[in-house]
């Protein structure tokens, strides 16, 4: 009946929505081995279930004896997207909470502190709510246009050291930024560029393992020119990727999480590098990941990992004639 | 004597400002980050005077038997296997009905939703201690 009702509540509004909706009808049909008739009947019987009655439920199951596996298949739907749901907004709130936390605490103690303190902190507002601006733009609704001009990349490296290099610190971790060569002008979106970079950066350092007095964790940056394509790597050295997770390419899927990252003190989304993998893709760039395991014993943290993360991107845009 | 805090949230390193004015008021706080390092804490929540816990820690190698909101499960941990009987705080963005109403059976002193004002934190987590004498 549940599994009835979530399809009733589709309204079949719009040319989008209509298609997806057969999408979903013809992926369900095809998985329950439904012939035509049956589709068809199934179709306008879910079309109008708002008001299922008992009756027109046993119609249903007339046609469709398996509606037991749907609802099961349903249910782990909508679990599955409550989910991700719940570690989205986890994610905002924590960031938001930062920005609260901080801005507050300057308000009630800025009589206290001399102006480069007020500006220190004042930064760190902003900083934070930058990297809440990174978290909310990933949900990927907000920059559906992409805007190109050539714009300096070593200006968008930087900016992302600077709004991860607290939260950074605090782990223990310096970012460290290479450019070898002069860092060129590249067109690009540079919003979602900056996006790209700043879910780089965040993972890079959300997944090093913590330094400690005497022994400093880095995570580095190195642009350098390659052909007529310009590289960033984005090294850190901490929680590894598996290698089927890589050469699957499942570590870019929406929503999906590293096996290895499932530690203990690491949450996130699973969205980050789905997206960026779009933007790149979308300024007819390209990534890679590289993940090597350097020592066999296990720490604290799990097993340390050198990973890398190259993004490729042409200095130009092709022409779209 | 400052009274002691034991705060478990696995983001510390990004909300910390949070709990400034409690430090600024001499409350000592202890950071738990993780369930492993809760279970070997518990001496120190059982001496401590109010505990302030998040819902949702990372998922575990080592404790999956915890599920989908540790800290509740840590919270029935502390107050049935070990009777720890010491005022909890729950700060958390976790809002379902279900999990709020076993919150209350366990009965925590009070429920803050993420994101708080740390003035108002400091205020609610002053009065869950008067009201615990």
């Amino acid at each position: 009946m549940r599994a009835a009702l979530l399809y009733g509540q589709m309204r079949v509004d719009g040319p989008d929505h209509m298609r997806q909706s057969l999408e979903n009808h013809s992926k369900l049909v095809a998985r329950l081995k439904l012939n035509t008739e049956q589709s068809d009947k199934l179709r306008s019987l879910l079309l109008e279930a708002r008001s299922y009655t008992c009756e027109q439920l046993e119609a249903i199951k007339a046609i469709w004896p398996d509606l037991d596996n749907l609802i099961y298949f349903l249910f782990e739907e909508e679990d599955r997207l409550k989910r991700s749901v719940e570690k989205v907004n986890h994610e905002i709130q924590t960031r938001l909470q930062a920005v609260i936390a901080d801005a507050e605490n300057l308000a009630f103690e800025v009589t206290d502190l001399s102006p480069n303190e007020i500006k220190s902190r004042a930064q760190r507002v902003l900083d934070v709510a930058l990297a809440l601006d990174t978290v909310i733009q990933t949900l990927g609704e907000y920059l559906k246009e992409y805007n190109f001009e050539k714009r300096p990349i070593a200006h968008l490296v930087r900016e992302a050291r600077r709004v991860y290099r607290v939260e950074a610190l605090r782990h223990g971790i310096d970012i460290r930024i290479r450019f070898i060569g002069a860092p060129p002008l590249i067109e690009m979106s540079h919003r979602h560029i900056q996006l790209a970079i700043n879910n780089l950066v965040h993972n890079a350092v959300k997944y090093s393992f913590r330094g400690s007095p005497g022994r400093g964790r880095f995570v580095w940056i190195i642009g350098q020119p390659e052909g007529n394509l310009y590289r960033l790597v984005f090294e850190n050295f901490g929680v590894g990727i598996l290698k089927e997770e890589i050469d699957k390419g499942i570590i870019f899927e929406d929503g999906y999480q590293g096996k290895l990252t499932q530690g203990e003190h690491r949450t996130g989304s699973g969205k980050g590098l789905f997206f960026v993998k779009n933007i790149i893709e979308r300024h007819h760039g390209r990534i890679e990941v590289d993940s090597r395991l350097v020592a066999e014993e296990d720490t604290l943290e799990g097993k340390p990992h050198v990973n890398r993360f190259t993004i490729y991107l042409p200095y130009q845009q092709p022409n779209e004639d | 004597m400052p009274k002691t805090i034991i705060w478990i949230e696995d983001d510390t390193d990004i909300i910390d400002s949070v709990v400034r004015p409690l430090e600024k008021a001499n409350y000592i706080i202890i950071r738990l980050r993780t369930v492993k390092e809760v279970l070997d804490s518990i001496d120190k929540l059982r001496q401590s005077d109010l505990i302030l816990l998040d819902m949702i820690l990372s998922p575990s190698n080592t404790h999956h038997e915890f599920g989908r909101y540790p800290g509740l499960s840590l919270l029935r941990e502390i107050r049935g296997r070990h009777q720890i009987n010491v005022p909890v705080v729950a700060l958390t963005v976790v809002n379902q009905e279900e999990v709020i109403r076993q919150l209350r059976e366990l009965g925590v002193a009070d429920i803050i939703r993420k994101p708080v004002r740390p003035s108002e934190l400091k205020a609610r987590v002053e009065k869950a201690l008067v009201q615990s004498r």
